[in-house]
């Protein structure tokens, strides 16, 4: 996931939580409602997408550059 | 403080053997059997059953036996040594406080686990010697092992660590807070050890997608430090990482010394990035974990510190997305509810309605005026019956005949009556006829007589009367009536009407009155 990903989690699980909070409100009309819980489903499946393909991206800094790096090399080296 | 040269403390056998015996056995003429010599040995090594034996152990050299029981060789130069450290005296190890022999107090940090021994270098072992017969080895049966060294290093920390706690390294108000779940880290640890293994084992479970930059360095030993201070330096160089993890596993006072270097101390502090460091055990504390922002126990605790676990992270979303549903529910159903109320309104305001609740209202007093119309009649009918009961009880036979008395009573007097007043009548009428009969004859004469003056009257206007008189009717040809002359032509046959017939006449002559000719010739005039 890119840095932008990571952003979009954080960004559409604070959205998803202030829909849940304004529905709490009980002030929507129900076609603003309807719009609201399409929009936080969308985000809560985003995020749940976002979690199941996280993966942490493991590298190394030597000889003045980086150099990608498997678990498997750091065990081996 | 327990000095590192323990040699002091090593403590001989209680009964040694003298010259003597070992000549005895030397020189013994008969042989022994491989047990009788292995018994007469087991007891004289046996004999040292509280030793303190100081050596080295090889790295990864220690056997773990699935009883728990550890065996490892320590060694020296020259020889070697086999131990065995059972489970339960391991357990036992670390609470001993104290060197039974010189009353020396053990720290906790020189006590040496197993981890420690993995991890190789130098020990002191105290215990027992024994000797195992159906191999032929003798080992020495550990009860508790320390790190060797440990004394003068351990007062060395201290003192490093006062001096640097003076320059302000492990002030509280210089911690930053390190960021969670970071997409950016920095992390300075070997790439061989345990440490990262352990470290991106549970890292891979927790956060988001991070990148992790390893700048490799040694932990242990005099290239460590200047490794690690260049490492630090690289990722701040950089200034790329949001956090910077140094990891590493668990060791020795000795082999952590790296850490309580006053140069890497001083790189840590003066880092921009904050600083995580999970170096060495729960038990180990070094100054670069007292210098950084925030210290882990162990490298598994720095990534557990760094990410939130994953499914922390999608129960949150689960829970949040339950909310969502439950709230969503909620309004529709209160919509629903809102909807429903209307439409109730708006049927109860409905014509039909109205007209339904008009004809349930009419049918409503239909009833009551049925039930009131067969309360009135179940009243009626009580009251009758009453009165029925009552008339039975009152009228009877008797009563009956005399009422039957009383109303021919009544007629007989009623027929006297009805006679007597038919007579009076009848009377009446009879005078009132004959006063009628006197009264129209009265006025019959008055008539007849004023009828009688009136022909009379009449029969004196009638012209036949005034012919009588002397008067005559003269009728012209044509059977008109002459009444002036100018009706009468020359000639013309008149008949002459007198009262006893009539005289036919021939117009001679027309001689009009005066007044009549002058107003002739008035009009003539004109």
């Amino acid at each position: 996931m890119s840095e932008q990903g990571l952003d979009d989690f954080e960004t559409k699980l604070a959205r998803l939580q202030e829909i849940v909070k304004n529905f709490d409100s009980g002030n929507l009309s129900l076609q603003k409602g309807m719009d609201m819980y399409k929009e936080g489903v969308e985000c809560a499946k985003a995020c749940r997408t976002m979690l199941n393909e996280a993966q942490h991206q493991l590298t190394i800094w030597q000889n003045e550059e980086e150099k990608a790096l498997e678990l498997t090399q750091v065990q081996n080296a | 403080m327990l000095n590192a040269n323990l040699k002091g403390s090593t403590v001989k056998p209680k009964t040694l053997h003298t010259s003597a015996t070992r000549q005895l056995i030397t020189h013994f003429t008969e042989p022994w059997t491989v047990s009788q010599f292995t018994q007469e040995l087991k007891e004289h090594l046996e004999a040292y059953n509280d030793v303190m034996i100081q050596g080295e152990i090889a790295p990864n050299t220690c056997k773990m036996a699935s009883s728990g029981h550890c065996y490892f060789n320590l060694t020296d130069a020259k020889a070697l040594l086999k131990c065995v450290w059972f489970q339960g005296s391991r357990q036992k190890a670390k609470s001993i406080d104290h060197n039974p022999h010189t009353g020396e107090v053990i720290e906790p940090y020189q006590h040496a686990d197993l981890e420690d021994l993995q991890q190789g270098g130098k020990f002191i072992c105290a215990g027992k010697i024994s000797l195992y017969e159906p191999r032929g080895e003798y080992q020495l049966v550990v009860s508790y092992i320390l790190q060797a060294g440990v004394g003068n290093l351990a007062a060395e920390f201290e003192r490093l660590k006062k001096e640097l706690a003076s320059w302000g390294y492990f002030a509280k108000e210089r911690k930053r807070p390190i960021p969670k779940n970071p997409r950016r880290v920095a992390l300075i640890t070997a790439p061989g050890g345990a440490a990262i293994c352990d470290f991106c084992r549970l890292a891979a479970s927790r956060g988001l997608s991070a990148k992790i930059r390893l700048f490799p360095s040694l932990v242990q030993g005099a290239e460590a430090v200047p490794q690690l201070t260049q490492a630090i330096a690289m990722a701040n160089a950089q200034n790329w990482a949001e956090v910077l993890v140094i990891i590493r596993g668990g060791g020795s006072l000795e082999d952590l010394w790296c850490f309580n270097d006053k140069a890497v101390a001083k790189a840590i502090y003066e880092s921009r990035i904050p600083v995580l460091a999970g170096i060495g055990h729960e038990i180990d504390f070094t100054l670069a974990d007292l210098t950084a922002d925030l210290r882990a126990a162990t490298p598994t605790e720095a990534a557990v510190l760094l990410w939130s676990v994953r499914t922390d992270l999608a129960a949150q979303v689960h829970t949040l997305h339950m909310q969502l549903t439950r709230s969503m529910q909620s309004h529709i159903a209160r919509a629903e509810h809102n909807l429903a109320h209307l439409e109730k309104v708006l049927r109860l305001a409905s014509p039909a309605r109205r007209l339904q609740m008009m004809q349930e209202r009419l049918q409503n007093l239909v009833q009551q005026f049925h039930l009131q119309i067969r309360n009135w009649l179940t009243h009626k009918g009580a009251h009758l019956q009453q009165l029925e009961h009552q008339l039975a009880q009152t009228v009877t036979a008797e009563t009956l005949k005399n009422k039957a008395m009383q109303i021919n009573v009544a007629q007989d007097k009623l027929r006297r009556n009805v006679k007597v007043l038919l007579q009076n009548k009848l009377q009446v009428l009879a005078q009132g006829v004959m006063f009628l009969g006197q009264r129209m004859t009265k006025k019959l004469e008055t008539e007849t007589n004023s009828l009688e003056k009136l022909l009379a009257l009449l029969e004196s206007k009638k012209p036949t009367a005034l012919l009588k008189r002397g008067y005559a009717i003269i009728e012209g040809a044509e059977g008109k009536i002459i009444t002036s002359v100018q009706q009468a032509s020359q000639g013309e046959d008149l008949k002459i009407h007198l009262a006893d017939g009539q005289i036919a006449a021939k117009v001679q002559d027309i001689m009009h009155t005066q007044e009549h000719a002058q107003s002739k010739a008035i009009d003539e005039k004109k």
